[in-house]
C-alpha cells in the first residue's frame, strides 16, 4: 500500500483534480493501492449531483472567501478547513464486490482508525459516529466511488475545524428531516477533539490510519511521492474540468469534459 | 415555460427534481446528496425525459426503463419517481 501525505492546501481544485488522477493512474495499473491523506484550506466542497448554488449560501463563501468545489462522488456538501482531516483510499478489490466491499470493508479501516481514539459506529450504511457521555456526534462525511474491480473511498475527519463557519456556509434543506424516525446525524456535527475532550495531533491519527489500513488490506505501508504522470494528468484536469464553472457551479457530468483532454 | 421543484427525503438522502415545462414537453433535472451507481445514470435520465410529453405514466416508464441497473443506497427507483412526477404535478396541475 502506497501512502501520500500529498497536499496542496492553498488550491483545492488542483489538489481535487489530483485525486482524480490518482483514481485514473490506478484503474491504469500504473499505481498501487493508495491511501492519500490531506487538506485544504477554507473550502465547501458539493456531491456530484449537487448544485452548488442550492446547498451553499454564497453570501458567506464570498464574504469569508470560501472556494467552492465539487467532487467526483455522490452525497452532500462539506466544508473543510485545516482542521478538517481529507483522506482517501483506493485500491484493486475483488471483481463484483460493488458498494458492498466499499462499505462493508474498506471503512472498516477508517472505522479502526476511529477505535484509537473514540468509541464509534456506522449508522446508516456510511455514517461514522463517535459516542460520547451518552451523546452520538458526527465527526466524519464519507463518500465513494467504483469502476468495474476498482474502488474509491473518501471521506473527511473533522478534528479542529470551525463550526460556526461550517454552519453558515453550509445551508440546511427545507426539508425538514426528523419527520420519519429516521436517525439522522448530519446536523449533530462535530469536531473529534471536542467529541473526546482532548486535543488530537494530526500525526497521532495519520499513524493510526496508515497502520489501520496496512493491516485491513494486509499490505506493508509506503510513504512515497506522487508519479509524474499523476503530477501532469493531475494539470490537465486541473485546467479543463475542476477549474471551470461548468464542473465546480454547473453541474456538467464528468463526461463533458473528455473532449477536452489530449491524448 | 413554467418551473416546478419538488424535494423528497428518502430514507437516506435527499432527491430534488426541477421540471421545466415547455408547451408540451419537459426537461427534468435531478439534484441532491443521493448516492447512485454508476453515477452517470443521473445525466442518462435526464436526457431520456428531455422533450418527453407531460404524462406521468410515460414519465414513470421512462425512470424505471434507465434506473432499472442501478445501484442506489438509501433509495429507490419509486423515490425518484415519486419526485418528478411531484415536481411535475407543480406545473401540471
Amino acid at each position: 500500500m502506497r501512502v501520500l501525505i500529498y497536499e496542496i492546501p492553498g488550491n483545492p481544485h488542483l489538489s481535487m483534480a489530483f485525486e482524480e488522477a490518482m483514481w485514473r493512474e490506478l484503474q491504469k495499473g500504473n499505481v498501487p493501492n493508495t491511501l492519500r491523506i490531506w487538506r485544504h484550506r477554507s473550502v465547501a466542497i458539493v456531491g456530484y449531483f449537487q448544485l452548488a448554488e442550492e446547498e451553499l449560501n454564497f453570501e458567506k463563501i464570498r464574504e469569508h472567501k470560501v472556494d467552492v468545489l465539487r467532487r467526483i462522488t455522490g452525497g452532500g456538501a462539506v466544508y473543510q478547513d485545516l482542521g478538517c482531516l481529507v483522506w482517501t483510499i483506493a485500491v484493486k478489490g475483488p471483481k463484483g464486490g460493488g458498494i458492498n466491499y466499499i462499505y462493508d470493508f474498506l471503512l472498516k479501516g477508517f472505522v479502526d482508525t476511529l477505535k484509537n481514539f473514540a468509541k464509534v459506529k456506522v449508522e446508516n450504511v456510511n455514517d461514522v459516529v463517535v459516542q460520547h457521555n451518552g451523546n452520538e456526534r458526527k465527526v466524519s462525511g464519507t463518500s465513494a466511488t467504483f469502476r468495474d474491480d476498482y474502488y474509491l473511498l473518501h471521506g473527511t475527519l473533522l478534528v479542529d475545524t470551525d463550526l460556526q463557519m461550517l454552519s453558515s456556509v453550509l445551508k440546511v434543506p427545507k426539508i425538514k428531516l426528523s419527520d420519519k424516525g429516521i436517525s439522522e446525524v448530519k446536523y449533530r456535527v462535530t469536531n473529534l477533539n471536542d467529541a473526546i475532550g482532548r486535543k488530537v495531533n494530526f500525526d497521532e491519527i495519520i499513524d493510526a490510519m496508515v497502520q489501520s489500513y496496512s493491516k485491513l488490506l494486509g499490505e506493508k505501508a509506503v510513504y512515497d511521492i506522487p508519479t509524474k504522470n499523476e503530477l501532469d494528468l493531475a494539470e490537465e484536469l486541473y485546467k479543463i474540468k475542476f477549474s471551470t464553472p461548468e464542473w465546480n457551479l454547473l453541474r456538467f457530468p464528468s463526461s463533458y469534459f473528455e473532449k477536452f483532454r489530449k491524448h | 415555460m413554467k418551473i416546478g421543484i419538488y424535494e423528497y427525503k428518502a430514507k437516506k438522502g435527499l432527491i430534488r427534481a426541477t421540471v421545466s415545462l415547455f408547451d408540451d414537453s419537459i426537461e427534468v433535472k435531478i439534484t441532491g446528496d443521493f448516492l447512485i451507481f454508476p453515477e452517470d445514470m443521473v445525466w442518462e435520465l435526464e436526457n431520456s425525459l428531455r422533450g418527453v410529453k407531460p404524462e406521468e405514466e410515460l414519465i414513470s416508464r421512462k425512470v424505471e426503463e434507465v434506473l432499472s441497473n442501478a445501484t442506489m443506497i438509501g433509495c429507490t427507483v419509486d423515490d425518484f419517481k415519486k419526485t418528478i412526477i411531484g415536481a411535475l404535478r407543480e406545473v401540471v396541475p
